[in-house]
């Protein structure tokens, strides 16, 4: 009978949550019975093994599939971006009503041709609609906003990161290259420096890789060294990518 | 009754080798996102759906190999083909078609050996993705809606476009011919080795940013800011100018490919 | 961004940031797609049922009102979960007659049972209720604290469940 009882709290003792009573009275039980001690250790073993189960990875296509649902997602969004956020002062009243102009602006945007600088301008006080368009399904899209992402200084994190996302993870090279371009103009901050050094490693497409090789030797990083004589010591390194390497690696020595 | 006229179709098709078509209805879609790795043809059309076929112009080879094809289509007899990439939902096409809200991905499932060549008809005002892989080729006529391309080391063309257009390659030829420039946003055609071929009509406005290694021959006038200081190191040239006046941006850049561009 | 609270996060999401998200799906995709794993066992439905949970997220943004996230994401996974199941044993009901299914409280026909190992085939043999618990407990280490929020339970009556289940699977484990 005691030993029953006992046994149902072996759990709570294992994981410490027994109150500070029943603990020791576990505690003393275990002293002098050898069956609740042999139950004692069964149920740690078993413990164990639930614990020893390990994280399954899904597949890819998780991830493929909730990249494509969010893109369409935000395109569905993208008429409607207005703050839904309470408005304390007249202040933010403007604010809502500039975001109206801007975002019947950018509805507009495919179909009055002359409208794109008025927009660029008054982007620049919107950043959120500059991460916006970065995320865009259309790469030229995307590649607007990556120039206009220009205009923001490098106090614009939230700018710098989109950017640096788009530097590795955007599908198109094209984007990829003109995220890069950017981002030199950024170079004075550290983690551009490296995401540009990161990405001459990790990207395959051979006009991205150019375009780094090119930046990295103008904003004269030296670290950058190193994954430029790996392209070169690489095999499979098109000639013409080894020649870019060849041309702007002096520079850097 | 259609898909068994279809199937029909492509089963006789390949023993009299005649042209063999599948067709998907289009509504809904805004965009198409194609990915295969063999020489692609669009060409824009009167129609509200994707028509596929195969675009194999060697048809003499064809005609050789009918016994043999015929022997290869018994042994297939019931059976159906399976592939790494996904489900075959094309008939026998080798293709898996699926949709994700307005957007289409036409995925080959078909490796490059295995294909010469396919052409697809498209609504005019479609958006189109296309990827051409390692070995494809991209050739395309006649849309008006934005097109992404990308190929490695095949040609890309295309006829009678309007932007926006995003183009990347990095060994093929690319050959422009805009009917008018798309003032929508910005147009982007760039090449790591290769010549670039633009022609535009004469009255077009853009902001052009032409960037190369190589020479730019052009007819158009440009007016050229001559800069001062920084030595080249790479000895890459950026050349920036406004084409009446200016209006959409239009970059082209090949790192070591000469640059023709063309008024029309 | 990285360094954000999940909740900070969400509040902009809520607020219209929707490319936020995937920071969120980076951290808890294969935490939730492992919670429907050990709950279907089968590896496409837990990947969709994962899917469903973050495209609800978005439709129910507005909804996010700062509380805890963990608790908010794992109460729409539990309400999926359940829509699931619901629908899986009507579809089955359908088929089969209904006295069977009354006493089969689980979903293994979802999954082959020769594929499972003999800990999967325990853990499927508990009470729904029971095996959430388990999963949610000791394989998604989520504080019994957080496990009351989120079935709406208290701290304790959470602890007195989880350790009868645990109890009750061990004896199955090993009887088997």
């Amino acid at each position: 009978m005691k030993c029953n009882h006992i046994q149902n709290k072996l759990i709570g003792f294992l994981e410490n949550s027994l109150s500070e009573v029943a603990n020791s009275e576990v505690k003393e039980h275990l002293k002098s019975c050898t069956n609740c001690n042999k139950e004692l250790e069964d149920v740690k073993s078993f413990l164990n093994i639930l614990d020893n189960q390990k994280t399954e990875i899904p597949s890819n296509n998780l991830r493929d599939n909730f990249n494509k649902m969010l893109a369409s997602e935000m395109a569905n969004a993208s008429p409607k971006v207005i703050p839904l956020k309470p408005q304390q002062d007249w202040k933010s009243y403007l604010k809502v009503a500039a975001s109206i102009v801007i975002v019947i602006g950018a509805f507009l945007f495919g179909k009055h041709q002359s409208n794109i600088t008025k927009i660029a301008s008054v982007k620049n006080e919107h950043k959120e609609q500059v991460l916006a368009l970065l995320e865009n399904t259309s790469a030229s899209k995307r590649i607007l906003a990556v120039t206009n992402a220009e205009e923001f200084t490098k106090k614009d994190t939230k700018i710098i990161e989109a950017l640096i996302n788009r530097l590795f993870f955007d599908k198109n090279a094209n984007v990829r290259s003109a995220a890069a371009e950017t981002l030199a103009k950024f170079s004075s901050e550290i983690i551009v420096r490296d995401a540009l050094i990161k990405a001459l490693e990790t990207d395959k497409n051979t006009t991205v890789q150019i375009e780094l090789i090119q930046i990295l030797a103008k904003i004269q990083e030296k670290r950058a060294i190193e994954s430029m004589k790996k392209l070169l010591e690489n095999e499979e390194t098109p000639q013409y990518v080894k020649q870019q390497v060849e041309l702007n690696l002096p520079s850097l020595l | 009754m259609k898909k068994i006229l279809i199937l029909l179709l492509f089963v006789t098709s390949i023993v009299s080798a005649q042209k063999k078509e599948f067709k998907y209805s289009l509504s809904g879609i805004k965009k198409i996102v194609l990915e295969s790795g063999t020489r692609i043809v669009l060409t824009a059309g009167n129609t509200t759906e994707l028509v596929l076929s195969d675009n194999a112009n060697n048809h003499k080879t064809y005609e050789r190999d009918e016994h043999k094809e015929k022997l290869k289509e018994d042994k297939r007899k019931g059976l159906t083909a399976i592939y790494p990439g996904g489900k075959d939902n094309t008939d026998g096409f080798g293709f898996s078609i699926t949709k994700e809200g307005n957007v289409l991905y036409v995925t080959d499932l078909k490796s490059t050996y295995q294909r010469h060549g396919i052409k697809l008809v498209l609504p005019k005002t479609m958006n189109i993705s296309a990827n051409a892989g390692t070995l494809g080729s991209i050739s395309l006529e006649g849309f008006t809606g934005e097109v992404e391309v990308a190929t490695n080391v095949g040609r890309i063309e295309m006829k009678n476009v309007t932007g926006p257009i995003t183009a990347n390659t990095s060994v093929g030829k690319i050959d422009i011919d805009f009917d008018k420039v798309s003032q929508t946003s910005p147009i982007t055609i760039s090449s790591s080795v290769s010549e670039i071929d633009v022609a535009l009509p004469a009255d077009t406005k853009a902001d052009i940013e032409l960037r190369t290694q190589g020479t730019v021959y052009t007819n158009f006038d440009f007016d050229i800011p001559t800069k001062k200081g920084m030595p080249n190191v790479s000895g890459r040239k950026t050349i920036n100018s406004k084409l009446n006046n200016g209006g959409v941006k239009i970059y082209i850049k090949s790192s070591m490919g000469n640059i023709y561009l063309r008024k029309k | 961004m990285k360094h954000l609270t999940d909740e900070e996060i969400m509040l902009q999401i809520a607020d219209g940031q929707l490319q936020l998200l995937s920071i969120l799906f980076d951290r808890y995709h294969v935490r939730i797609y492992n919670y429907f794993n050990k709950m279907v066992h089968n590896k496409m439905v837990s990947e969709d049922l994962t899917q469903d949970v973050f495209l609800k997220i978005i439709k129910y943004k507005t909804s996010y009102k700062n509380g805890n996230f963990a608790a908010w994401i794992y109460t729409i996974a539990r309400n999926i979960f359940s829509s699931y199941y619901q629908r899986v044993k009507k579809e089955r009901s359908n088929e089969i007659n209904d006295d069977l299914l009354a006493s089969e409280e689980t979903t293994v026909s979802e999954s082959k049972q020769e594929e499972l190992d003999h800990l999967q085939k325990a853990l499927l043999k508990l009470k729904r209720s029971e095996r959430e618990l388990i999963v949610m407990h000791r394989f998604q280490e989520i504080k019994y604290e957080q496990i009351a929020q989120i079935i709406g339970s208290s701290e304790n009556a959470v602890k007195v469940k989880t350790h009868r289940a645990l109890k009750k699977l061990k004896e199955i484990y090993f009887q088997a």
